[in-house]
């Protein structure tokens, strides 16, 4: 267990030293020169100089990549070109609020994608299966933010039930409620897609093994229903499920930048919704290179829990 | 199904001809109909915050829509369908070298792969087919891939080699057709992703430029009038919304017939 999660963790770093060439060279292309962007026009061709040599900008690109990483590694991140903090320290605590939210996100979509699709599975083309599968196919045609805003326009603006945006309320006493509050809609827009991919594996994994030997002898046995379906059904069935929320879980930090642009929640896609639009070069390579390497890092996770469910992955 | 057919074939319709109807200008601001509700005067689906007509934008912007939809998930299925081809087939060092990228590629959760790119490439129409062509490429490469190697062994295609049929011969005449048939039914639903991704972009102001319509944009722009007239955001978000349910629909049926061993996809 412990070389297979060591040996997987070794293969991450070619994976992860590829995704800071891409982060970093992909905003190469940005058009223009970040110095003499930050100066403004005004600046003279001597002070643009200046700071392009305090930036490093005058180095080879090559040269500039290997500083980036080397500081990377160490954990810094350069200093964000609006505020002038730290990335790194910001990008920590943004990412902070981002899991806050996903984690929310993914227990909402895996326990009632996975009861959906238990129950839809009980009873093949029942009523509640019908309508459980509509769901998954609406699920998985919504544009987040548009339910992310229909669902502010009916609980936020029409009932007053929950907050249209934000992590706090202004006055409030940032406690646990009042964070609960706030995550209500947020979490429900961002895990809708998972909830209905969750519901569906379920359904398909728990149809496939309702039918096989093993639970005919169980059932010939005189077990209950809900013994079988619990106890000897749903373990074998979720053991793609497992692969699925953990996949699942990559992906939502990534599409949480639309929800949290949506909501205005202050996670690391919001950050990195504004530090593009402000041109931030600093705080978007930061955002996109934790967001990722947190993704890769999800994943081998997500291996290992398998391995531990799954004896024979290990051994193959 | 067949109810999604005809929708979608009404939407191609409106890409082809709507622009051209008479009537529609989805660039006249009139302010005296500012925020006016559905069906005020000619105002059909009413005005958006410049008094524009919100059914003469959603018309415009069916074309760029279908065009962020379809143009990256064929650039997609013909470049990574190719490497795919290649890497599956010839195995060695080519299949490292590309399996390596495609790693990487795979690495990052597509929509924020895609939001690098058009951010690092600017926003305009032709930089969103780029970004999410870029997405496409890896996904396709990789079912494309592990299909060729499924069948890379199997009697039928040694027999040709052993005849003496040159590889692009093996290639495209024998296991190009093994391959085919799930891809056709994954254009579908790579499309309705790519039409909510692609709105997704244009909502983070990563899109199409304004005032150019847009479907994306035009919800983006509406949510912050959500309280004085909500029709401006939520009617966007209803013709993306049923569009991709359609192109699902329509995936899945094409699944049922041509697929019977059914592929679940993973997320992209």
């Amino acid at each position: 267990m412990f070389v297979y999660v060591v040996r997987r963790l070794i293969q991450t770093i070619p994976v992860l030293l590829g995704v800071s060439l891409v982060v970093f060279f992909l905003l190469q292309l940005v058009p223009g020169d970040i110095a003499s962007t930050l100066l403004g026009p005004e600046a003279s061709q001597v002070e643009v100089e200046a700071l392009q040599a305090r930036l490093g900008l005058d180095q080879p690109v090559a040269v500039q990549y290997w500083r980036w990483l080397r500081s990377a590694v160490q954990g810094d991140l350069g200093i964000s070109l609006e505020t002038g903090v730290p990335v790194a320290a910001l990008v920590m605590d943004r990412l902070r609020n981002s899991l806050i939210l996903v984690v929310t996100a993914m227990t909402l979509a895996t326990v009632v994608g996975v009861i959906v699709g238990v129950v839809s599975a009980v009873r093949p083309g029942s009523l509640f299966d019908r309508a459980g599968m509509l769901f998954v196919l609406f699920g998985n045609s919504m544009p987040a933010f548009w339910l992310g805003i229909l669902l502010i326009l009916a609980f936020s603006l029409e009932l007053r039930w929950f907050p249209v945006s934000g992590m706090y309320s202004i006055r409030g006493d940032r406690g646990l409620l009042d964070l609960l509050h706030h995550l209500v809609l947020p979490s429900v827009t961002l895990g809708i897609l998972s909830m209905a991919i969750v519901a569906r594996m379920t359904r398909s994994g728990m149809l496939e093994v309702l039918s096989q030997d093993y639970v005919r002898t169980a059932r010939a046995k005189g077990l209950r229903q809900s013994r079988i379906v619990a106890g000897h059904a749903l373990r074998n069935a979720l053991l793609p499920v497992v692969t699925v929320v953990g996949l699942q879980f990559g992906y939502s930090l990534g599409g949480a930048v639309l929800t949290e642009t949506v909501f205005a929640w202050p996670g690391l896609g919001y950050q990195l919704f504004r530090a593009i639009a402000s041109r931030d070069l600093p705080v978007v390579q930061g955002s996109l290179l934790i967001i990722a390497s947190a993704f890769v890092l999800i994943n081998v996770a997500v291996d290992a829990l398998y391995s531990v469910l799954d004896p024979r992955i290990r051994l193959s | 199904m067949i109810v999604s057919l005809l929708v979608l074939i009404v939407v191609v319709g409106v890409a082809a001809i709507g622009p051209t109807l008479p009537g529609l200008d989805p660039y006249a601001i009139r302010p005296q109909l500012r925020f006016a509700a559905p069906g005020t005067g000619t105002y059909v689906l009413g005005g958006d915050e410049l008094g524009r007509d919100v059914l003469a934008r959603l018309v415009h912007a069916t074309r760029p829509s279908l065009v962020i939809g379809f143009a990256p998930t064929f650039l997609g299925l013909v470049i990574g369908g190719f490497l795919g081809l290649l890497a599956g087939y010839f195995g060695g060092v080519i299949d490292d070298v590309l399996m390596r990228i495609l790693e990487v590629a795979l690495a990052f959760p597509s929509i924020l792969l895609a939001i690098g790119i058009a951010a690092a490439i600017g926003p305009s129409l032709t930089n969103i087919v780029i970004s999410l062509s870029v997405i496409c490429v890896p996904f396709f490469a990789r079912v494309v891939r592990a299909s060729v190697i499924s069948v890379r062994r199997l009697e039928f295609v040694v027999a040709c080699e052993a005849l003496g049929a040159t590889h692009a011969r093996t290639l495209a005449r024998h296991i190009l057709p093994q391959v085919l048939s799930p891809l056709i039914v994954m254009v579908s639903i790579q499309a309705g992703r790519m039409i909510l991704m692609g709105a997704g972009l244009s909502f983070l102001g990563l899109g199409i430029r304004p005032p150019d319509p847009d479907w994306g944009a035009m919800l983006s722009s509406g949510q912050r009038f959500l309280s004085v007239a909500p029709h401006v955001a939520t009617i966007p978000g209803l013709v993306i919304f049923v569009v991709t349910v359609c192109l699902n629909v329509v995936g899945d049926a094409l699944r049922d017939v041509l697929d019977p061993r059914r592929v679940t996809g993973g997320g992209v």
